[in-house]
């Protein structure tokens, strides 16, 4: 190998930059984890050149890393770039704004997807706020069966079975996929409790208890 | 789809109804403004049964969940008459008297909550289907054809329901001993006359489809049309106002409009 073959790239400056970087070129959302384990095995492979260099970033804090990834919202936002950094089911990435839904739309020649129903928006609500909640317990509250709409949400992967119930007859516990998160475009299911708090989810045991209480 | 092809078809509208008689309920104490924690039961109640009966005639499947809360009604309007027992003191204790309508209200305001969170939802889902990443790449659902006819369980059908009960209420009241009379109407008639009222985008009113001289049958055969044209997507209904005259539009305007339309209009995931 020759000299004059070993140009030199000049390296990141800032973190922001690197997660930028990692946001773009990744074919898949990123996770805060993702992006710190990414970061330290760049270190320990590259030790030994530019170790320096390279080793300032592997140390980078999860919180480190958070804020430069609200830095990148932040600047891509009021850049008006047309596009921005979204956060969905704890993973990060860039997406087109709706704002300008239309025109990429038209581009890449895309169809308006299916919307669901509105008995089973409500039957997704039901689930989402009440997970685990069994199929009884569901249709108390909308006041109709409701078989064939868990059947049909479970086929399109927005609800799953989550477990069994210690009621008589050990009935199946609904509660909500990754893949509803990803439909409806929530960071986790605590955004559930800025639609609506009162609907909260309580925890399992403390509704059981209030189950037994109902049944006295 | 040509006309022919649905014509080919055996006719029987079999729409299943998933909204239930909860919302049959909210949407009654919605449109007669009427507080929901002081529900007129007797009207309602009496209100809940014409529309059974509306559904009734169009041999809409109608759920057992339906005739469950009218008994549940009328148990609760019976009980509504009995006397209250009046003790000396105000001694408001929940054992002296519960209100009947208690568990109806609570249970009503729990699935309007939940009614509301899907609202949030529906918009949030709107959003989202404007975003996409590189390449345009999205997780879209699957549907298959089969099912795709079930829009009208979405929004409307209680709004449709009233506009077809006003009709038939304007119609003569036919007397169960008249003569029997030939059939002179049938649904593929009726669904062809709407498709040719609506072709090139004309705007055709859910009103104009009748008038006072039509007959009780031909107004439940053309209700049956257009509940048929739904469910295989050839039209869309549109309401601006609630509670008003509904517009009838073939599916392939409905862009135009720049409204959303109440039933039929953008895909739906069908059956859900």
């Amino acid at each position: 190998m020759s000299q004059a073959y070993d140009v030199k790239v000049p390296l990141a400056s800032s973190l922001q930059q690197i997660v930028g970087a990692l946001l773009f070129g990744a074919d898949r959302p990123l996770t805060v984890e993702d992006i710190s384990s990414c970061l330290k095995s760049v270190a320990d492979t590259d030790k030994a050149d530019e170790a320096s260099d390279v080793s300032i970033f592997s140390e980078a804090s999860p919180n480190e890393i958070k804020e430069a990834l609200g830095n990148i919202a932040k600047d891509l936002s009021r850049m008006e770039m047309g596009f921005e950094l979204v956060e969905i089911n704890g993973s990060f990435r860039f997406e087109t704004q709706p704002c300008c839904g239309r025109w990429v739309r038209n581009l890449l020649k895309i169809d308006r997807p299916n919307r669901l129903s509105r008995p089973a928006l409500e039957t997704l609500a039901i689930v989402a706020y009440r997970q685990p909640i069994v199929k009884s317990e569901i249709e108390s509250i909308r006041g109709v069966m409701v078989d064939h709409m868990l059947k049909a949400l479970m086929e399109l992967r927005l609800v799953r079975i989550i477990g069994r119930s210690e009621l008589p007859g050990r009935p199946f516990l609904y509660g909500t996929t990754p893949a509803f998160l990803e439909h409806f475009g929530l960071k986790s299911l605590k955004d559930l409790d800025d639609i609506d708090p009162t609907l909260q989810r309580s925890k399992p045991s403390e509704r059981k208890a209030a189950h037994k209480k109902k049944m006295v | 789809m040509s006309l022919q092809t649905l014509l080919a078809d055996d006719y029987k509208v079999d729409l299943e109804v998933f909204e239930g008689p909860l919302d049959l309920l909210l949407y009654l104490i919605r449109r007669e403004e009427v507080d929901i924690y002081d529900i007129p039961i007797e009207t309602i109640t009496k209100q809940y049964l014409a529309y059974l009966d509306v559904m009734r005639m169009l041999d809409l499947n109608i759920a057992g969940e339906f005739l469950v809360m009218a008994t549940t009604l009328m148990m609760i309007k019976s009980r509504m008459l009995l006397p209250v027992e009046v003790r000396g003191i105000e001694d408001d204790t929940d054992e002296n008297w519960v209100d009947p309508r208690l568990d109806l209200v609570r249970q009503l305001i729990e699935y309007k909550k939940f009614k509301d969170a899907a609202a949030k939802l529906l918009e949030k889902e709107t959003l989202r289907a404007e975003a996409f990443v590189f390449g345009g790449e999205k997780p879209t659902f699957e549907t298959t054809d089969a099912d795709a006819g079930l829009a009208l369980a979405d929004i409307g059908l209680f709004d449709l329901l009233t506009a077809f009960q006003e009709v038939l209420d304007r119609t003569q009241h036919s007397n169960i001993l008249e003569q029997i009379e030939p059939i002179r109407w049938s649904v593929p008639d009726k669904m062809e006359m709407i498709i040719s009222r609506t072709k090139g985008g004309q705007r055709l009113y859910f009103s104009k489809l009748f008038t006072a001289e039509s007959h009780r049958i031909e107004v439940i055969v053309t209700f049956l049309a257009l509940l048929e044209l739904l469910r295989l997507r050839q039209i869309s209904l549109y309401q601006n106002v609630a509670f008003h005259d509904i517009l009838i539009l073939s599916a392939e305007s409905h862009h135009e409009t720049g409204q959303s339309p109440i039933i039929g209009g953008g895909k739906h995931v069908s059956s859900v």
